[in-house]
């Protein structure tokens, strides 16, 4: 077979042909660097880690069977450059890559992929630099765009990684990725409002394929009241911030009533997915599962009820909910604004994040509001005490949340908070804080709202332990919280950790969340409404400490005793949602399914 | 016979139902005469041939028709939407909306319907109601780009600039192909600071990249006399006051010496008594950037001076082309050129990089005591700007502030967004153009400068309160501080500003320019600036 057609077997993932053919063809440096590229894209990390190491050496060694010019010498060393920066040896695929570009810096690929190894590398300012030069060289790569929209945004720069990831969809439409990380970030935005995100979500929802739904209506127990069997799809069913409110659902709802099956869509497994897996009656691994596959799996486990857990966040298979898997599908979580999937029939919300009446036009779901809060929040079994360290001439302001929720909003906010406090210094602890751009632009940014960079403390260590994470709340006298996206776990953390949170309520249902959290905790002065009365509550709480510290003792008592942890109440105002959505099914869409069906016969006949 | 001739006519029906489905008009419209001519009542005739009229634009015949199809067709929605768009197209928007309504409460929302609808509010100037069915068009059609550009035009006109640069942006996503599209972006960004100046060159790098051939490219033709240029302004839309006082007396200034001036008017709202008759008129808003090319080429002009950038009317693709010998950007840009081929005016122009004829401006009442003026304001004005003045409000609790907004909408806005940073609107006075005293301190604009007011102001003895952006559009304030001797005015940062203008209101003996710095910064001397510019842009 030609090369030009082996390419092709290769492009349309056909890759049994592809490996087949290539064994007929002789030794060449071309058959080597197409192996390897079909191992790359057929997802066989491990084989292709063994071939390009073989490769390399014996391109080093120059033991290669057959000669090669310097040009298809480059082009292995590309693709086992790509391969190392893909399994984890980064230094390796860095040094290849550094080789290859001081060869030839005119090339903009080389530079995009030097960037990748530097990303994987954790060596993110640096990437930004590579991928910079890369734009300049070729402005019109929607990829390169994204990349490096995507470093902007993990180091405080949403706004500009918006713009990136709008030239990248504006420069290749038809990727619905593109649409559907601007559907993410708009939420960090400060003047995202509902409306703007639901046009987004919706442009988003229109460029996916068009999926036919499945005949999964059938052979339903039509049973308002039998046991029924819930799904959840999501890839942070592990150590992540969201399994820290699956846990409590799961133990919440009533295993007489409902039988969780856990889709979990990320290869990461690990002992929290140990744990929540023993808390579901089945636990399915399905990251290497396509959309296709993993819809028919679900259909054959007869799943009633398939609730999606991560919104549009990294990681996502919202794409799935695109058809209908099971008679009602819902959101749940992770989704911050809306799917804008006609086939997600609703959304579980309450009164605080979602006010009635006031946005429901722009969700695409009916919006069902539980009566206790749509968030129960379940604490590490073992965390530091409140203990708080005492700083008689400091008041110490701080925020852990992650870098992507520091907007200029929030910088405002926080920056009217120290002026209001003169004697007072802000911690900020995240490991996304490693970046110098993150750490260059924010102090920049609160240096230009007149704030010394003396009284900023940055803390990025790479990875530090739970407790020591914790412990650090004991060094801080109020959390700031972050605006428009508010922190949610980090608030969680904060206040079970004694330390109060101050935030700025917004328009929108991520600008809503610890606001929703604080009403429960009646800490309504903490829940401020402009910049002005944030600045004042934060110069009341400082002028009296003798209330914080009485508060500071009492918050995790507080919040142990509210609803928010109550994962039975939870779990019970939950499945009473959940069974309530399957009864109001069981009248409308099942007899509509039985009046189609009549109408199909009718036209059969 | 009847039954004959009926069905004679159902077949021509037929036929002219296809017609009209093929866009064959005016095919559409014989047939249906054919019927019309045997039955003048036949209502599907009668309804088919106003769609055909109107389809193929011949308003004035559709008009005369429509009645009469309505009365014969009353449940026809087509027939009382096309009635709709044309009074729309009659400039008679009242009468449509209402008909638009009532056919909305009869029917239910549609799309077009509401878009329509829309439109006539917009154009009766509820901007409000507008803002809303814009909004509610695309809910029902979220690829409607028409509603998605009203939406962010109908936001700029009201005062939310921020929410206007996400709705470009939003458009462009929709019209990933159209360069103006991505020129109102780009625009907005940078005027509202919404974009990095990275992130502007690697835009214009994309612009360039995306819409300017690089296959073709015109020759650059030597210039005949150095002494007599033929020199090309090409605007686009800018504000009024920035052609009346800074451009117009310049380009005038110029068409009285040797050379021959042209300017090229990209934009609708021409006013073509601002120039003297020495100028060559050319109206281009029509032409398509190939057409302007051509016709740029046809004048043998030697030196194109840009003034629109990526406003309306740019010409960014034409510039590309190298449609004159010399091709220079000057004060509407946007601080960069998608083409490397203009060069930017002001950084030639060294220190003098502006002069502005103040001597048609009249002015009011005196600003009352213990009143910041504000220079830049005309079109509102960006959060992040009343951020800072809040916070100096906040801090000076006597004080009130001037705001030089004269559109009601904006206004409105405008106390909203001060409501939100908790300051009344009765610290709010919307003045028209009050005089000044001597050491009066006027708040700059942060995000988008105004050249014409931050002279008028220096010009009347204001301390100016300033400082400089990352941006072009920050950056005029800070080079006409420079010109008049006051770069010390300057503020380094937000809370710097802040700061300065409150350390200036609690002050005593406040200090602006006298006269005669003012005349020696040679802010108001157009011949002199005329000659300058001359003198950067020959060969």
């Amino acid at each position: 077979m030609e090369r030009k057609k082996i390419e092709e077997h290769l492009k349309n993932g056909e890759y049994s042909t592809v490996f087949s053919e290539l064994k007929k063809h002789d030794a060449s440096a071309w058959r080597d660097t197409t192996e390897l590229r079909c191992l790359r894209s057929k997802g066989s990390a491990k084989h292709a880690l063994l071939f390009a190491q073989k490769l390399l050496e014996q391109l080093q060694k120059k033991t290669s069977p057959y000669g090669t010019t310097l040009s298809e010498r480059n082009h292995l060393r590309r693709y086992i450059a790509l391969v190392f920066a893909e399994q984890g040896q980064a230094s390796k695929a860095i040094e290849l890559m550094k080789s290859l570009l001081d060869a030839s810096p005119g090339i903009a690929a080389l530079h995009r992929e030097y960037a990748f190894a530097l990303t994987t590398n954790g060596q993110f300012d640096l990437a930004e630099q590579q991928l910079k030069l890369a734009l300049m060289l070729h402005p019109s790569h929607a990829s390169t765009q994204a990349q490096l929209a995507r470093l902007y945004c993990r180091s405080a720069r949403v706004k500009a990684g918006y713009d990136g990831y709008q030239r990248a969809a504006t420069l290749d439409p038809g990727n619905s990725n593109y649409i559907q990380q601007l559907v993410h970030w708009s939420n960090y935005l400060t003047h995202t409002t509902h409306q703007s995100n639901f046009q987004l979500a919706k442009c988003w929802s229109s460029s996916l394929a068009h999926q036919s739904s499945p005949p999964c209506l059938k052979d339903i127990e039509k049973n308002p009241d039998r046991p029924l069997k819930i799904g959840l799809v999501s890839g942070n069913m592990r150590a992540h911030a969201s399994s820290f409110f699956i846990k409590p659902l799961l133990r919440g709802l009533d295993a007489n009533d409902f039988s969780v099956t856990a889709y979990h869509t990320d290869p990461r497994v690990d002992a929290v997915s140990k744990q929540i897996s023993n808390l579901t009656a089945a636990w399915l691994n399905c990251a290497q599962m396509s959309d296709d596959k993993l819809s028919e799996r679900i259909i054959s486990d007869k799943i009633d009820i398939l609730i999606e857990l991560d919104g549009h966040s990294k990681g996502n298979r919202l794409a799935l909910f695109n058809r209908r898997n099971a008679p009602i599908q819902i959101s749940w979580l992770g989704g911050v604004s809306t799917s804008g999937l006609e086939h997600i029939d609703c959304r579980i919300t309450d009164r605080s994040l979602d006010p009635i009446g006031l946005d429901d036009a722009f969700y695409s779901e009916s919006l069902v509001r539980l009566q206790n809060g749509a968030l129960c929040y379940e604490p590490l079994s073992k965390t530091p005490d409140v203990n708080p360290i005492e700083s008689k001439n400091i008041f110490r302001f701080g925020s852990f949340n992650s870098p992507e929720k520091i907007s200029t909003l929030t910088l405002d906010c926080w920056a009217a908070a120290l002026h209001a406090v003169k004697n007072s210094a802000l911690m900020l602890k995240h490991k996304q804080l490693q970046s110098k751009q993150a750490q260059e632009h924010i102090l920049q940014a609160l240096a230009d709202r007149g704030i010394d960079s003396k009284r900023v403390k940055i803390h990025s260590s790479k990875q530090t332990a739970i407790d020591e994470h914790l412990n650090s709340y004991n060094q801080i006298d109020l959390a700031l919280d972050t605006s428009p996206f508010n922190g949610r776990t980090t608030t969680f953390e904060a206040l079970w950790m004694g330390v109060p949170v101050l935030s700025l309520s917004g328009h929108t249902h991520c600008s809503r969340v610890t606001s929703s959290i604080l009403k429960q905790l009646n800490l309504t002065d903490f829940a401020t409404e402009s910049i002005h009365e944030f600045a004042n509550q934060a110069q009341r709480v400082a002028n009296d400490r003798t209330s914080l510290v009485d508060l500071k003792t009492k918050l995790r008592s507080k919040l142990s005793n509210s609803n928010l942890l109550n994962s039975n109440q939870f779990g019970r105002d939950f499945g009473y949602a959940i069974r309530e959505q399957w009864r109001q099914w069981l009248s409308t869409k099942s007899s509509q399914t039985v009046i189609n069906n009549d109408i199909q016969a009718s036209v059969v006949k | 016979m009847i039954d004959q001739s009926a069905s004679n006519a159902t077949k021509i029906m037929k036929k002219s139902v296809q017609e009209l489905r093929a866009g064959n008009f005016d095919s559409a419209v014989t047939l249906t005469d054919e019927i019309l001519e045997q039955d003048p009542n036949h209502a599907g005739a009668n309804a088919l041939q106003f769609s055909a009229l109107f389809k193929s634009q011949r308003f004035e015949q559709a008009r005369r028709m429509g009645t009469k199809a309505a009365e014969l067709n009353p449940r026809s929605v087509f027939i009382l939407n096309n009635q709709a768009c044309l009074q729309l197209e009659a400039k008679q928007p009242a009468a449509a909306a209402g008909l638009l309504k009532s056919l909305i409460d009869q029917f239910g929302e549609r799309g077009q319907w509401l878009y329509n609808l829309a439109l006539a509010q917009k154009m009766v100037g509820n901007i409000d109601y507008a803002l809303t069915t814009f909004a509610r068009t695309l809910d029902f059609d979220h690829q409607h780009d028409r509603a998605a550009f009203q939406l962010a035009d109908c936001l700029k006109i009201s005062g939310n600039p921020e929410q206007a640069v996400r709705a470009y942006d939003f458009l462009r996503l929709l019209r990933h192909k159209h360069a103006p599209s991505h020129c109102n972006y780009l625009h907005h960004a940078v005027i509202n600071n919404s974009i990095t100046s990275l992130d502007l060159e690697l835009e214009m790098a994309l612009w360039r990249d995306r819409f300017i051939p690089t296959d073709r490219c015109y020759d650059t033709h030597k210039v005949e006399n150095e002494h007599q240029l033929r020199i090309g302004f090409s605007i686009g839309r800018l504000p009024s006051i920035w052609v009346q006082s800074l451009i117009a007396p310049v380009i005038n200034t110029l068409a009285a010496g040797r050379d021959s001036v042209h300017v090229y008017w990209h934009d609708d709202l021409f006013d073509q008594n601002l120039f003297a008759d020495s100028v060559n008129i050319k109206p281009s808003a029509q032409l398509t950037d190939a057409d302007f090319a051509r016709k740029v080429r046809a004048d043998q002009i030697d030196t194109l001076v840009d003034i629109c950038g990526m406003r309306i009317g740019a010409r960014q693709r034409a510039l590309g082309l190298q449609v004159a010998g010399q091709q220079y950007g000057w004060l509407g840009h946007e601080g960069r050129y998608a083409t490397p081929l203009v060069k930017i005016l002001e950084p030639l122009m060294g220190s003098h990089c502006y002069a502005a004829n103040l001597n048609e401006i009249e002015y009011t009442d005196p600003l009352p005591e213990n009143t910041f003026t504000t220079t830049g304001t005309h079109h509102g004005i960006s959060n992040e700007t009343v951020r800072a003045w809040s916070n100096i409000l906040h801090a000076l609790p006597t004080w009130k502030i001037h705001i030089d907004a004269t559109n009601k909408l904006v206004n409105n806005r405008i106390r909203e967004l001060f409501l939100e940073q908790g300051i009344e609107q009765d610290r709010l006075l919307f003045l028209s153009n009050p005089t000044l005293e001597n050491g009066a301190i006027a708040l700059d604009n942060i995000t988008e400068n105004d050249p014409v007011s931050v002279i008028n102001a220096l010009h009347q003895g204001a301390i100016i309160v300033a400082k400089t952006g990352d941006l072009f559009p920050a950056q005029h304030t800070s080079k006409i501080l420079t010109q008049c001797g006051r770069k010390k005015w300057l503020c380094k940062s937000t809370y710097h500003y802040q700061t300065q203008a409150i350390d200036l209101a609690t002050s005593v003996g406040r200090k602006g320019l006298t006269e005669n710095e003012f005349e020696r910064s040679k802010l108001n001397d157009i011949a002199q600036f005329s000659q300058h510019l001359r003198s950067v842009i020959s060969p």
